[in-house]
């Protein structure tokens, strides 16, 4: 279909405020938090909300993330704690942790559980609705879930240097623990 | 007044003037078999990502994110059955988008459903999803089956595109041309917030990084400057690529060193799928005449290819 001239500026005009809206959205909302995004928000995130093109590009910035992982234990009804099948370098068994260690050299299940106990590990009400309650699923007739956050950080470069023949180690640390308890349909905080 | 005439018409042919297809046909088919290969080993874990067995219930899903991101329209499936027949209409899309089969109406699928699963769990959304939900979108503007398809390769390519399909096909491709541009440039100068991207080190902490790491990698730490130089080319490329990519002279090599970096990311941190949608993004740069004489060279049947001049009106 071939249209007239006065239509295709027509066209052209649509298009090109569309074009400048769009291009609005993707440029000023990955600094959402800056002036122009704190004014311009509620015209732009409608539309970039609902085709999912607020994001912000923040790739290993400004740092990379150092490793996390959430240990937790289990207190199971009767008063006894449960214990992972797995057994630990010390022989002893292992904690709980999730993600679960990775298998294969190759796991895309394994990095998106990685992006997904931090996503829910970072804010209590995640944590609270949606962590601990499928927690509590995962281990049938469980009191109690205890959880911790662990992070470990790889050695700046010339301390890891310097120290040629020593597996790398990194400087980890638990972050505050919390206990939670498994009701019948909601979980509470102990603590 | 002159200048405001220059600049309408430099926008016009920007945004407006027709494109050769084959450099977006392509990209179609390698974007959509890296999204069709992703979302199909997704659908390994679909139970404990997208049902009430996992960690987010259906009702919970529209309060998971911050408000900030919050869709003004949120759709989940709530029954495992829907979930799981979804599913696997996205994945039969996604196999149509990469044969280039009705494109458009396909890519516009693609985008739905992308979207519907994002929202029904965005805690496992990571960079390569993020990134097909742009795609996707441009994809959904633009008739991106002429070329490097199904519909090419039996014949089905004959009429000229209409202006509001040729306009719509040019601005999607604009679209993936300055997103890439857009997420380099904001990837890059954030990094600048950062004390080790400064100091040459930051490769290290990805290098040392055990869960992202595919193998171990920490021997490098006997050869400090190659991380420095790694570090320090990462942010030149991510920064200056938005400029770089424009040029006639430098275009080449920019492009290059992406596919360097992307490519060794690929095969050593757990990040092939984003490694590749990026690059997939590559070929809209690349000149149409390129591709064709590279296609030539491989013997590529030029069916598969089909036309790839500009078509005028």
């Amino acid at each position: 279909m071939t249209v007239l001239k006065g239509q295709r500026l027509a066209i052209k005009i649509v298009l090109s405020i569309f074009i400048v809206y769009h291009l609005a959205a993707v440029l000023i909302l990955p600094n959402g938090s800056s002036l122009l995004g704190r004014k311009l928000a509620r015209f732009l995130t409608p539309y970039a909300n609902t085709l999912a093109l607020n994001a912000s590009w923040i790739f290993f910035s400004p740092a990379p993330t150092p490793m996390f992982t959430l240990e937790y234990e289990v207190e199971m009804a009767d008063g006894t704690e449960l214990h992972s099948a797995e057994v630990g370098a010390d022989g002893e068994p292992a904690k709980f942790q999730f993600p679960p260690q990775r298998k294969d050299l190759f796991d895309d299940g394994y990095s998106r559980r990685l992006t997904l106990v931090r996503f829910f590990s970072i804010n209590d009400e995640r944590v609270r609705r949606n962590l601990i309650p499928y927690l509590c699923r995962s281990h049938p007739g469980a009191r109690s879930i205890s959880i911790r956050p662990v992070v470990e950080r790889v050695p700046d470069l010339e301390t890891a240097g310097l120290d040629s023949n020593s597996n790398l180690e990194g400087e980890k640390e638990e972050l505050p623990g919390q206990t939670f308890y498994c009701e019948e349909n909601q979980s509470g905080s102990a603590e | 007044m002159r200048l405001l005439k220059d600049l309408v018409s430099a926008w016009s042919r920007f945004f407006f003037d027709p494109v050769s297809t084959l450099p977006l046909g392509i990209f179609r088919f390698v974007f959509g078999l890296n999204a069709l290969v992703l979302y199909s080993l997704r659908l390994k874990d679909w139970r404990f990502y997208f049902t009430n067995e996992g960690f987010v219930q259906a009702k919970d899903a529209s309060t998971v994110l911050p408000e900030f991101f919050r869709s003004p329209l949120v759709w989940v499936p709530q029954t495992e059955g829907l979930t799981l027949a979804l599913q696997i209409v996205f994945i039969v899309v996604l196999a149509c988008l990469c044969a280039g089969i009705f494109g458009r109406v396909v890519a516009i699928a693609s985008l739905i459903l992308h979207i519907v699963f994002m929202q029904r769990n965005y805690g496992i959304v990571n960079g390569a999803d993020i990134v097909n939900t742009f795609l996707f979108f441009s994809l959904a503007l633009s008739e991106n089956d002429r070329n490097f398809s199904v519909r090419s390769l039996l014949g089905w390519v004959k009429k000229p595109m209409c202006d509001l399909s040729q306009m719509l096909t040019t601005v999607g491709v604009r679209f993936v041309q300055i997103q890439i541009c857009i997420i380099y440039a904001y990837s890059g100068l954030d990094k600048m917030k950062g004390p080790t991207w400064w100091d040459g080190t930051a490769i290290w902490a990805v290098l040392g990084n055990r869960q992202l790491m595919m193998f171990d990698s920490t021997w490098l730490k006997q050869i400090p400057l190659l991380i420095v130089f790694a570090t320090f080319s990462t942010l030149f490329f991510e920064i200056y690529f938005p400029v770089l990519v424009w040029g006639n002279k430098t275009r080449r090599w920019i492009l290059l060193f992406g596919v360097a970096l992307h490519t060794g990311i690929a095969l050593s941190v757990n990040l092939f799928f984003f490694s590749v949608v990026m690059m997939s993004t590559y070929f809209v740069f690349i000149p149409p005449e390129s591709l064709e004489e590279a296609f030539r060279k491989l013997k590529v049947p030029s069916r598969w290819i089909g036309a790839w001049r500009v078509e005028t009106q």
